[in-house]
């Protein structure tokens, strides 16, 4: 055994002092600039965690890749705004249902389908029937004006339409292909008109991006106008962190997705990271509020004052990833409200609010009620929703809770499990953690509207039903004054977290560390923060 | 997994016992499988830190006075996690050896010994059973029961069966046309009693060391499965979920990974140590 | 080894005329033929039938896992995907019609990948078969001088020998995997991290599974190489004046390596079970990592092609065993 560390130890040592050689060599090698000299029309290596099962889809993982490859009518940019794209100006009807956009001219795809009005309108098309969420953009079809210009019609105002579309999902694809190629092809090979093209899908391995050559319609706010600085895009994936960390240490990539929480220290200091919380709702608590213990709001307050939770998201991520109070509503979205001083860590104030709901303590410290212990079921998606730091930080909150009584069965769910629905019924929960991406607040209604009788709202994770509050979602997400429209969706937030309906853990970040010798790397500003290698070029050893 | 003594032939017992000391790894292996032993039913008395307890102001520090084996990340001591997955890890070990003994013993005696309306359909499954690429059953059985200890033991033990059952099998056969089977069929005994009393000793002893390395395997085959997130559910220390839990620490933290990796192969070891000298001895060889 | 294997293995040659030989041996290749059709016929039944009944209702998961959700659904939006996919037929319709389209090459289509479940297999499975075939041969390459050198010589170097071999054979694989990466990827940089399918990037993943295979292949080539070393045969070469590793290498390592090479179907078999978790070690392409995702999925079409495929590499290797085995075994040669 002891031999085994020594070696290790040796070793270890040995790869510290080549990560500092690596380091000294890149930075004497372009003393003056810091930027140094692009090296053109090279390929850049991105190592990522999943791999989906096609390019376009309405899953997440899914947008990343689409993002390469379509273009969408409008971009995101940092001053929160949406800016040009494929559509050059827009205006909005009165009632904010019918949006009109002109769109940018001689853009063709990449097989040689002029984009127009009637490409537009299969897309959307192809979108509401194909996107599984699209009813909460409320886009439900499109008219062509004329050959340049198109009208979205919504079914309801939507004031943050702009934040979806400028979103991955929403790219346009070359119609000529939707309608004539197969599905295998639309699903690995899909045409658009953006900066790279798919050329090879190796499953299970990498896709190989080439540049477009011709490529003339990137976003207003990109760095550059034209083609990518780069020729190919070599998008690989492994889902070990350690393997995608040591893909980049030892120099084979450029670029990874989310590395080990324990080299986020490494990371700042070697390397560049780039972290981009999504929109949406975060990591968070979703009590149940139909069934179980949880009905009674102190019991959901003993549980968020009895968690160190900022303390846990500190030492488990390591500052990878911030601690989030808001159980509702992510930071990067509009009209955010900050609850991050809210149920600070109190012990005492959880057993007295247990005390006065009725459950006392018993002899193996946990608490009792009417011959019933205070045992709850927290099932997770294991892998593809929570990481294993997040698992970690869940197992501290177990330990956590037990101090005032609480047991907390942590479920882990399968794939097959989570896929199929399992651990979602109000009969086999009481607490669900985990995320849901979205660009504007009408995450609300998604996760709290609770449906009908014979469609029930199967995101709303907490059973929440009071028609009251959903009145006033239904009138927050229509309001078309800015200033008033935040106010409402401030006091909503502070509703739901007054009664702790849901509280937050940490923020779903994406996170991207990238090598010193990859410059222009950007992210995505549109709710998801899509790796951007279309202004990224390559300097020095290479 | 099944395999490693898929050569041994069947060896009529002998009664020949040597008087030879005890050789010096039997008696080191005897010491370690006691260790593990005692740490799966008596936790406590070896590691009297909990397990499960969370310190998260004192993560991935490396082996030290207060930490023998150091801790993960999230300050458990990983001296008590091995000590007190110990009982966990055995007993899936045992478990789906037990599991995979009784498929086993049942398809194999019966495909060899059986009248032939059962040994051939019995044959044929087995046939199937061995062609279906083991980590299909495994993977099959998890996504049916959910990731826990029992579905574990029945996953692992049942992907292990057919090995056993075809090795019997072909045990078994060996032994009913050796000779003193005939023997003692010209004897008159009933075929009870020849089964009972040489068919089966004869046909299971040489899988005495094959059930202890079984339980290692069978330990690393369940650990693999935790590999893919379908082990057993954290917090628990298993040591399957220790090793998955570990590689993401393997360039900061290599204890994590590397030791309870050694405990899975010092039980291996000790086992069939222990196994391969029990069944020397019992076939009257010194070594 | 299949049980026909041993049963052939024990038929008595019959004395008389070729002509009657080779109708027997035509009968045999019949029957290995018929008993490899059944093998195929029964993998697709049971994994049929299991992924029939697993919980999980399909429809849901083609739902969830087109729109990243993981809701439950209504039995409207169930009933619209199960007419899509003919889910709606009885099961044993589904089976029948399966079968059909087996029988006309139609292996069907994934709906996951959204492609021909035959050409997902063409691509994927390259990698998987080098990767189990050189690992199977640099387990034999590892193990015949370990044991050469080992084996039959005095107990100290026969316990040393052991111990590695147990050790080895008990190492889990992913284990194996990561340690070999940290080293010689990670530190010595003498491999890429994630090497893809070429030379470079095919040591590494070889070398894991390789090691703990060798050590059962150890193990076993050991106790059989124990016992042959006490046969008569090695003292009557012995007496014929032939040299120590001459006996070693020509009699008694030809009788050892019999149980070695039985094992080497199973381990062709066990390899590709260890490939998935070696191929997501190191991020490389193969039939595991989609095997594991189409069981998670119920991707029906995709496990049978792929449950079909391994179940015929299986036989296929079998027979290859079988005929390895009346090469090395001296007592089985020349009748068949």
């Amino acid at each position: 055994m002891n031999k085994t560390r020594t070696r290790l130890g040796l070793v270890a040592t040995a790869a510290v002092a080549s990560i500092i050689a690596l380091a000294g060599c890149s930075s004497s090698g372009t003393p003056a600039t810091a930027s140094g000299t692009p090296i053109k029309n090279q390929t850049i290596t991105y190592v990522h965690e999943q791999e989906p099962p096609c390019i376009w889809g309405a899953w997440v993982q899914e947008a990343y890749l689409s993002r390469q490859v379509f273009d969408s009518l409008v971009s995101w940019d940092d001053s929160g705004k949406p800016v040009a794209w494929l559509a050059t100006k827009w205006t909005t009807s009165p009632d904010g249902k019918d949006i009109t956009f002109t769109l940018k001219d001689g853009v063709k795809f990449t097989d040689g389908t002029p984009f127009d009005a009637a490409a537009v309108v299969s897309n959307v098309d192809y979108w509401v029937k194909n996107l599984g969420w699209n009813s909460f953009s409320y886009l439900t079809s499109a008219t062509a004006d004329s050959a340049d210009q198109v009208t979205l019609h919504l079914s309801k105002a939507n004031p943050e339409i702009f934040r979806e579309l400028s979103n991955g999902h929403y790219g346009i694809q070359s119609p000529t292909a939707l309608a004539n190629n197969s599905q295998a092809q639309n699903c690995q090979y899909p045409v658009g008109t953006g900066a790279w093209t798919v050329k090879k899908w190796t499953q299970g391995q990498d896709i190989l991006f080439a540049r477009n050559d011709s490529y003339a319609s990137a976003p207003s706010n990109a760095a550059h106008q034209g083609p990518a600085y780069e020729k190919f895009l070599d998008w690989k994936f492994a889902s070990d962190a350690t393997t995608r960390w040591s893909a980049l240490t030892t120099g084979q990539t450029d670029a990874v997705y989310d590395p080990p929480s324990s080299q986020w220290a490494t990371a700042k200091k070697d390397y560049d990271v780039h972290s981009f919380v999504t929109g949406g709702r975060q990591q968070a608590f979703s009590f149940n509020t139909a069934q179980g213990p949880f009905t009674d709001v102190k019991v959901r307050q003993a549980f968020a004052y009895a968690v160190d939770r900022k303390q846990i998201v500190e030492s488990v991520f390591k500052g990878s990833v911030p601690f989030d109070g808001n159980g509702s509503l992510s930071p990067t979205n509009p009209d955010y409200l900050d609850v991050n001083s809210t149920y600070p860590y109190d012990v005492k104030k959880a057993a007295s609010l247990l005390d006065a709901a009725g459950w006392k303590l018993n002899k193996d410290g946990v608490r009792e009620k009417d011959g019933k212990t205070l045992e709850v079921k927290l099932p997770y998606g294991a892998g593809p929703i929570v990481s294993q730091d997040g698992a970690i930080a869940l197992q501290a909150v177990q330990q956590e809770v037990a101090k005032v009584g609480f047991k907390l069965d942590l479920v882990p769910l399968t794939q097959t499990q989570l896929f199929s629905g399992q651990g979602q019924a109000p009969d086999e929960e009481d607490i669900q953690f985990g995320y849901w991406v979205w660009p504007a607040p009408n995450i609300l209604d998604i996760v709290y509207n609770a449906g009908t009788t014979a469609a029930p709202n199967g995101n709303n994770t907490t059973h929440f039903d009071d028609p009251s509050v959903q009145a006033q979602i239904d009138a927050a997400q229509v309001e078309p004054d800015a200033t008033k429209r935040k106010a409402d969706y401030q006091a909503l937030q502070k509703y739901f977290n007054d009664n702790a309906v849901a509280v937050g853990l940490y923020d779903f970040t994406n996170n991207v560390v990238t090598s010193k010798d990859l410059k222009g790397f950007t992210q995505d500003q549109g709710s998801n923060g899509l790796p951007l290698f279309s202004d990224a070029y390559l300097v020095g050893s290479k | 997994m099944s395999a490693s003594a898929i050569g041994t032939r069947p060896t009529p017992l002998r009664r020949r016992r040597t008087r030879a000391a005890l050789p010096v790894s039997v008696i080191v292996a005897g010491i370690v499988a006691l260790f593990f032993v005692v740490a799966a039913v008596f936790p406590q008395a070896l590691a009297p830190r909990s397990p499960l307890s969370i310190d998260l102001l004192n993560t991935l520090s490396g082996p030290s006075a207060s930490h023998w084996l150091g801790t993960d990340d999230a300050g458990r001591d990983l001296y008590s996690r091995i000590v007190w997955g110990t009982r966990t890890s055995l007993l899936i070990g045992l478990g789906a050896m037990a599991v995979s003994l009784v498929i086993g013993i049942v398809l194999g005696f019966a495909s060899a010994l059986a009248p032939n309306w059962i040994a051939q359909p019995v044959n044929r499954f087995l046939e199937v059973l061995l062609a279906f690429p083991v980590l299909l059953l495994s993977l099959l059985f998890v996504a049916l029961l959910g990731p826990s200890a029992p579905s574990l033991i029945i996953a692992v033990g049942i992907g292990s069966a057919p090995g056993y059952a075809r090795l019997i099998r072909a045990q078994a056969l060996g032994v009913r046309e050796s000779g003193y089977v005939e023997a003692a069929r010209a004897l008159g005994h009933t075929s009870r009693t020849i089964f009972a009393q040489h068919v089966f000793p004869n046909a299971f002893r040489p899988l005495v060391a094959l059930v202890a390395l079984g339980i290692g395997q069978s330990v690393v085959w369940a650990s693999g499965l935790s590999f893919l997130g379908l082990g057993v559910a954290p917090p628990s220390s298993e040591w399957g979920v220790l090793l998955n839990a570990g590689k993401s620490q393997i360039t900061t933290a290599w204890w994590l990974e590397v030791l309870p990796g050694v405990a899975i192969v010092l039980v291996a070891l000790s086992f069939t140590q222990l196994g391969r000298y029990f069944q020397d001895r019992s076939e009257g060889i010194t070594r | 080894m299949t049980a026909t294997t041993v049963a052939s293995t024990r038929a008595a040659p019959t004395p008389g005329a070729d002509r009657s030989r080779a109708r027997a041996r035509g009968l045999l290749l019949l029957r290995r033929l018929g008993s490899a059709v059944f093998v195929l016929w029964g993998t697709i039944t049971v994994t049929f039938i299991v992924l029939s009944v697993l919980p999980g209702n399909r429809a849901t998961i083609v739902l969830n896992v087109q729109s990243g959700q993981t809701t439950v659904r209504t039995a409207a939006e169930i009933a619209a995907v199960d007419r899509q996919y003919g889910w709606d037929k009885p099961v044993v319709v589904q089976y029948f019609d399966y079968l059909l389209g087996l029988l006309h090459g139609d292996l069907g289509v994934s709906w996951q990948l959204k492609r021909t479940v035959g050409s997902i297999i063409a691509e994927q499975f390259g990698p998987t078969i080098t990767l189990a075939i050189a690992s199977l041969l640099v387990a034999w390459i590892l193990t015949i001088p370990w044991t050469l050198w080992t084996a039959g010589r005095g107990r100290i170097r026969g316990s040393i020998g052991s111990a590695v071999e147990t050790i080895a054979a008990g190492l889990p694989q992913y284990w194996v995997g990561i340690m070999l990466l940290l080293v010689f990827a990670v530190n010595l940089g003498w491999f890429p991290v994630l090497g893809g399918t070429g030379f470079a990037g095919t040591v590494l993943p070889v070398f894991t599974l390789a090691i703990p295979l060798a050590g059962f292949l150890g193990q076993a080539t050991r106790t059989e190489f124990d016992r042959a070393v006490r046969q008569p045969f090695v003292l009557s070469a012995r007496t014929r004046g032939m040299t120590e590793s001459g006996v070693r290498s020509r009699h008694v390592l030809r009788h050892a390596l019999i149980p070695g090479i039985t094992l080497s179907g199973w381990a062709v078999g066990s390899s590709l079970s260890g490939a998935v978790l070696v191929e997501s070690v190191y991020g490389r392409p193969g039939l595991g990592t989609v095997l594991v995702s189409a069981v998670s999925n119920k991707d029906l079409d995709l496990v049978m092609g792929i449950v079909i495929l391994i179940s015929f590499v299986y036989v296929v290797v079998n027979l290859l065993v079988d005929v390895i085995y009346t090469i090395v075994d001296p007592r089985l040669g020349g009748t068949r």
